[in-house]
């Protein structure tokens, strides 16, 4: 194809064309950034995804280990401690009875929502420790406990049904919409780093750390 | 995570990174070994030592800017060419520079006339096409939204998207030929 310059046009400050151009540089071209474009930063994570052990491509996507949302934004409030049951918790999701321990999530009389106080209430046939943490529909996850910088929390003895004495206030980060809570039950406590390997990649738990998973819905 | 931050490891290997007595360094110029460095980070940050030392009550992104300075500083010395230059190289190689710690935005570099005028006259070809096609140019391209998200709010099926794409990388490039901007079609 011959291009036309015209007359008045000094032909040395013509730009020389491009010999031609691959879709990846047209797609750059069309989101106006000389940088990759949607497609390849598609293509570049599928190979991402193919060279992750096969055992923790699951965290590709609901990363444990690199939440975006932080504990620092999850506050604890102490309340009384009530040994008896309360039909707040009984009507989100009382849990199964049986062997295994036993979790119920309850934000008070009101439905769930970013400031509200989320409270737990715990039964285990032995003592132990619990742990809890969230995950968003995103995959993004949001710790109650431990705290960064100390284990988990003491369950309360005699395998009684009680509400724990820390409550989380539900911070900005807990967008509307549904929420898995993983409740941990260990016999020992464990940081948050102990955690992550004792739950393993697929958040199953472990022979030492049972897994109980509740539905969260916050509120706008 | 990794569309969060893409665009900070790929343009720390477009710019390099500064050191803390103000030397550049780091800079990667082949395109693909920019997008194989980015891919080392990431299957770097999401191994499981890397997961395990994160501390979650931090924010992520200097943790991540961290292991891709490192990174490229590992590859420059095994390559047998330091990355960077002076004693803070050496004294700071797990410090971050300040572009990193204060959370200042990495720019992009400066595009190039001939770059800009290509863009200039893809958004002239662009508003010039059917309006599916054009929905589809900023669904995809400017917003970044997968097929299957551009299917959605467009109502349609992905493989529809997919056609419409094609039909607009074809319009662009027709459109460039015809401008004198490309020397052949394809």
């Amino acid at each position: 194809m011959t291009r036309q310059i015209p007359a008045d046009v000094d032909p040395s400050k013509v730009p020389t064309p491009e010999p031609t151009l691959e879709d990846h540089k047209l797609e750059r071209l069309l989101s106006g950034r000389d940088a990759p474009s949607v497609s390849e930063k598609e293509a570049l994570f599928e190979r991402i995804y193919a060279r992750s052990e096969p055992g923790r491509r699951r965290w590709l996507v609901p990363s444990l280990g690199a939440a975006l949302a932080s504990a620092a934004a999850a506050v604890l409030v102490f309340s009384q401690l009530r040994g008896h049951s309360d039909p707040e918790f009984q009507a989100r999701g009382g849990g199964s009875l049986g062997a295994g321990p036993e979790l119920s999530l309850s934000c008070g009389a009101q439905p769930c929502r970013a400031g509200g106080k989320l409270s737990f209430a715990v039964r285990a046939a032995s003592e132990g420790y619990f742990s809890a943490f969230a995950r968003r529909s995103d995959g993004v996850v949001i710790w109650y406990f431990p705290e960064a910088s100390t284990p988990s929390q003491p369950l309360p003895a005699g395998g009684a049904r009680a509400v724990l004495d820390r409550a989380v206030v539900l911070g900005p980060e807990h967008l509307p919409g549904q929420y898995e809570v993983f409740g941990v039950f260990t016999m020992r406590p464990l940081t948050r780093d102990e955690l992550k390997l004792a739950v393993g990649d697929d958040l199953a738990g472990s022979p030492g750390a049972v897994v109980v998973r509740r539905s969260m819905e916050v509120l706008p | 995570m990794y569309e969060c931050y893409f665009d900070d490891v790929y343009r720390l290997a477009q710019h390099g990174f500064v050191t803390s007595d103000g030397r550049r360094g780091g800079r990667i110029e082949a395109e693909a070994d920019r997008l194989d460095f980015v891919q080392d980070v990431f299957v770097k940050a999401f191994a499981t030592e890397a997961r395990l030392s994160y501390d979650s009550a931090r924010p992520y992104r200097p943790f991540l800017l961290r292991i891709a300075r490192n990174l490229r500083v590992d590859l420059a010395r095994r390559a047998g060419r330091e990355p960077t230059q002076g004693k803070a190289a050496h004294c700071d190689y797990l410090r971050i520079d300040e572009l990193v710690e204060l959370g200042t935005a990495i720019p992009a570099p400066e595009a190039s006339l001939h770059w800009q005028q290509l863009v200039e006259q893809t958004a002239t070809i662009v508003g010039g096409l059917e309006a599916d096609v054009r929905d589809v140019a900023r669904l995809r391209f400017s917003e970044e939204l997968s097929q299957v998200e551009v299917a959605s709010r467009l109502g349609t099926t992905r493989r529809h998207v997919r056609t419409l794409e094609g039909r607009l990388l074809q319009s662009v490039r027709r459109g460039l030929a015809r401008a004198g901007l490309l020397s052949e079609e394809k």
